[in-house]
């Protein structure tokens, strides 16, 4: 059945930044390979992910990229993932070999976090067959220590989310899977008449059961989907999130799945999640349809001190603005505040909350390509346009026109932010399916800003998890959260960017850590990143 | 019920067969038939097959004046003697033959056909009955008969619309799509081609071009609620925002009656969170239809967004209880209380709608894979794989569909004795199929051929 839908022309509004594409530029040179069979297997449309993680400390972002390869995966170097280390200077460089990785694996996605607490920045990676956890040695090497941790479950894995779910200061892991494939062989879409496939939709193949690691604290891990009560709730999952939505201190995780209910699990004394997908509003769209769900993200989009949800969907349906009323109640605002009104005939896949120009509000990048090589719906092409959704600072959008890349039509997939030249602006590296990474760097003039870098002590050590609120001499209260796994397939730089606009200073800065100890810095200075370590009150 | 058209082509043909005296009672039998007085002609006609029991005419008219009146067997009977009795005419054999058809043994009538035009090929009207024919059992036939239906008749619009319609239905998009443009070429002024084309091509997605058709149709004159709704929807479609909405407040202006229409206007201008504009025409549909649950439906969901919660907890709860077994109205329900703080009833209508949800997410999947394994099935029998075929077909669950496709298996391997056995299980399944009756009827042919 057709769904009918929206406006899909609305003009672009203009734009104080640009982003431009600078990826070739600064030797950030990787093409994905899709391995793109006449057979048209499921995975080859998916794309693969990215992670911005500074592995070898250096305070720069460095960029971990997944690649696919040939489908049936057989050990091939075009399938070799890729680690660029930032050199500091706006150049990358391959050092893929030189830091011992060796995933050839038919790639889907990255998710760095530093789950041993060691101060060196790990790194998953989700694959079609299993997933595989570098361990960073601290000397810019990795050693694969996937079999050692106990991660040893097979599947389709796709998205991830490192979290820590019961407060013990250790980072626990949300894997996420797709689809049952292993019966692909007796499916067959496209022309009978000619025998010419296309790849069939996700409807047609059985969903998965996704699994949570609980971290042991000795690097291993655990797995206890059945404890956490999420070993019955089958989906197809794309995309997860670690968010605290009612702000009591724990790891809540919303998953978006394709063409089957969203998952919203609400911690429950972090041990056990509670599912309010449906009664949240969370897991449909307005009228109650499951939709194809891709990248995810979470944040607080009006400015109302709750972390509101989106999701980046298929074609004919809206993105998601899910705006948090709180008690795990939800409102779905995707027309109404003009942020799903430009869907139409794109097909979203990374989803990115960012503050674009550092207003103090944050704006929606979302990363669009069809699965399809000739799409069905007239109108809509394999190659799409990228949205900048521009945010009032009420959580009302429009698009906006912020340079040529993003006009230009890619197949967009896994998106990431990071600032990955420290001057203060959110910069994004996007993969597409089948062509060349982009690195969206931001120019143009912004406001003020103050970037934060957390370490934790009693908490895990990148603070993954804690809560920000920054307070400016206006009153005006912004409030970032530290995530490790968003959007599609990807992991962003797990520093907090605060915009400040035209304010020249904060008055106040709060840092609420997972461990539950709550840190106030007094007008912190500001256009500069800040580094700060958990402490207990009154000791230094 | 035949055509009246059909009638008169089949009097022309006879009234070319010989030449008659003015006073002869047949000739004054098909002036009857002509002015539609079938009981009278069927008495004349009686009354001349007693005097010459032999006349193929007078028993082929006799067939005509019967079928009007509904006595299908006796207009069979009569078919059958004037066949019999004038084996060279190819006018008695497609009278017979639309006496079968009529009676529901089109595979007869379609045998009956054939001989026809075999018998009279530059005929048109067995051609055509013959290429409704195949096409009712779906039978790849049918598009040639068209194609030279179309070249003995090629100014008559309805044909080149029966071709296209045959074309899309059997699944040859791209085929019918050209069909469709090039009859266009030949009659651009046909509202009807135009209508068609949009539709199809709606249906197809294709909502530019759709739009472009069934504009044209309303350009020419249309001005039907149905074709004004797809266009308004059309244009919606493809982003065109402002016609859609022009169009369809036009339509609902022209069409005060068609509650379709203020539904397509309530549920377009809502989906623009346009909610307060939606009520009236959303608030007309539930007036007009009180008991329509979906209406209610429309209707609470713009009182919610013009933030009239009260009135929309009323026309949900009033969809609920017109189909409790509808999830939609249960879904609206639940959150809408959720929202207002009322949780514990909330949740039990979400309670409701999760089951209803889980229900029809499993019936969705298993016929999605299910058609999946069909069509691979049906892929291998296109590419001369019958056994690999004959295996998937028989993994699938018993269907009248996926017994069709092992019968066609079974065929293709030469086994059609058991393709009969498949087919006589397939036509339990679905005894109206035109498809699997002329498969049947194939199958047992060759079954008799080979021992």
């Amino acid at each position: 059945m057709i769904r009918l839908f929206l406006a899909l022309s609305l003009a672009a509004g203009p734009c104080p930044i640009q982003f431009t594409d600078v990826a070739r530029d600064v030797r950030l040179t990787f093409v994905h390979e899709r391995g793109a069979t006449p057979e048209h297997h499921l995975p080859e449309t998916m794309g693969s992910g990215l992670a911005w993680l500074d592995y070898d400390g250096d305070g720069f972002m460095d960029l971990y990229v997944v690649q696919s390869g040939r489908f049936p995966p057989k050990a091939d170097p075009k399938a070799q993932d890729r680690l660029f280390r930032n050199n500091g200077d706006g150049t990358f460089t391959d050092v893929t070999t030189k830091a011992g990785l060796r995933d050839a694996a038919y790639g889907m996605g990255a998710f760095a976090a530093d789950y041993d607490n060691d101060g060196a920045v790990d790194l998953l990676v989700t694959n079609w067959g299993g997933v595989i956890l570098y361990h960073n040695n601290g000397d810019g090497t990795f050693t694969d220590v996937t079999a050692k941790v106990g991660l040893k479950a097979t599947g389709w894995f796709t998205a991830a989310a490192w979290g820590d779910v019961d407060g013990d200061g250790f980072l626990d892991l949300f894997l996420a899977r797709y689809v049952d494939d292993r019966n692909e062989g007796k499916l067959f879409c496209g022309d009978v008449a000619t025998g010419e496939r296309m790849y069939c939709p996700p409807m047609m193949y059985p969903g998965t059961t996704d699994l949570l690691y609980h971290s042991n604290g000795d690097g291993t891990f655990r797995d206890v989907t059945r404890e956490a009560g999420l070993s019955e709730k089958v989906g197809k999952g794309l995309g997860a999130v670690f968010i605290d939505i009612d702000l009591d201190g724990k790891a809540d995780l919303y998953v978006a799945n394709d063409e089957v209910v969203n998952f919203l699990f609400h911690n429950v004394g972090g041990r056990r999640f509670e599912d309010i997908s449906v009664l949240s509003g969370t897991g449909f769209d307005p009228e109650g349809n499951p939709q194809g769900g891709m990248g995810v993200d979470a944040g607080d989009l009006d400015g109302d001190g709750l972390p509101d949800l989106a999701v980046a969907n298929f074609e004919a349906q809206t993105n998601e603005y899910y705006r948090n009323l709180g008690s795990g109640v939800f409102d779905d605002l995707s027309i109404s505040s003009g942020f799903g009104l430009t869907a139409g005939n794109f097909v979203g896949f990374g989803l990115n909350f960012l503050d674009a120009d550092d207003s103090g509000s944050l704006d929606a990048f979302i990363a669009n390509g069809h699965v399809w090589e000739r799409p069905k719906r007239q109108g809509a092409s394999y190659a799409q346009r990228p949205l900048l959704m521009w945010n009032d600072g009420k959580g009302h959008f429009d698009r906006r026109a912020c340079g040529s890349a993003l006009e230009r039509a890619i197949v967009g997939r896994g998106s990431a932010v990071a600032d990955y030249d420290n001057d203060g602006d959110p910069d994004i590296a996007v993969s597409t399916s089948g062509g060349s990474l982009l690195l969206l760097r931001n120019d143009g003039s912004h406001g003020n800003w103050l970037g934060v870098h957390l370490v934790g002590k009693r908490s895990n050590r990148q603070g993954i998890g804690a809560r920000l609120v920054a307070e400016t001499p206006a009153g005006k209260r912004l409030m970032r959260f530290v995530q490790a796994g968003n959007s599609y397939l990807s992991s962003s730089d797990p520093r907090v960017l605060f915009g400040l606009g035209s304010e020249k200073s904060l008055r106040r800065l709060t840092v609420t850590w997972p461990s539950g100890i709550v840190q106030v810095l007094e007008n912190p200075a500001t256009g500069r990143y800040l580094r700060i370590e958990e402490s207990e009150p009154g000791r230094p | 019920m035949l055509r009246a058209r059909k009638l008169a082509l089949a009097l022309a043909a006879f009234f070319g067969a010989a030449v008659l005296r003015a006073d002869d009672p047949i000739l004054q039998a098909e002036k009857l038939l002509a002015r539609k007085e079938y009981a009278a002609a069927e008495r004349l006609l009686r009354e001349t097959l007693e005097a010459d029991p032999t006349s193929a005419r007078a028993h082929g008219n006799l067939a005509l004046a019967l079928l009007p009146q509904r006595k299908l067997r006796e207009a069979v009977d009569e078919g059958r003697l004037a066949a019999a009795f004038g084996p060279g005419s190819g006018e008695a054999r497609y009278i017979y033959g639309l006496a079968l058809k009529a009676d529901g043994r089109p595979l007869e009538a379609a045998r009956e056909f054939e001989r026809a035009v075999a018998l009279k090929p530059g005929e048109p009207a067995p051609l055509e009955a013959l290429a409704e024919a195949y096409a009712a059992a779906e039978d790849d036939r049918a598009a040639e008969a068209y194609e030279r239906l179309i070249g003995l008749e090629p100014e008559r619009p309805a044909l080149r619309i029966s071709f296209v319609d045959y074309l899309w239905r059997a699944g040859e998009t791209k085929r019918g799509n050209e069909a469709a443009a090039a009859a266009l070429e030949h009659f651009p002024q046909s509202i009807e081609l135009h209508a068609l084309y949009g539709r199809a091509l709606f249906d197809q997605e294709r909502f530019v071009d759709a739009s472009a058709e069934l504009a044209r149709a309303r350009e020419l004159g249309d001005r039907d609620a149905g074709t004004l709704s797809l266009l308004g929807n059309a244009l919606w479609q493809s982003g065109r925002i402002d016609a859609a909405r022009e169009i369809l407040e036009g339509a609902v202006r022209e069409h005060p009656q068609a509650m379709s229409l203020h539904q397509d206007l309530g549920r377009f201008l809502l989906s623009q969170g346009q909610s307060e504009a939606a009520l009236p025409p959303l608030a007309e549909v539930a007036r007009a239809k009180p008991r329509d649950a979906a209406a209610q439906l429309d209707l609470g969901r713009a009182c919610e967004g013009a933030a009239r919660l009260p009135e929309a907890e009323a026309a949900y709860r009033q969809a609920v209880s017109l189909a409790p077994q509808l999830s939609a109205p249960r879904y609206a329900l639940g959150r809408l209380l959720v929202r207002q703080g009322r949780r514990e009833e909330g949740q039990k209508e979400l309670a409701v709608y999760q089951s209803l949800y889980t229900l029809a997410e499993r019936r969705i999947f298993e016929s999605e894979s299910r058609r999946g394994e069909a069509l691979l099935a049906w892929s291998e029998l296109r590419a001369g794989k019958p056994a690999e075929a004959l295996k998937h077909f028989e993994s699938l669950p018993e269907s009248a569909d996926s017994l069709t496709g092992q019968a066609a298996a079974l065929s293709h391997l030469k086994r059609h004795r058991e393709a009969v056995e498949v087919l006589e299980r397939a036509r339990t399944l679905r005894p109206d199929s035109p498809k699997i009756q002329a498969m049947l009827a194939a199958e047992r042919a060759h079954a008799e051929q080979r021992p």
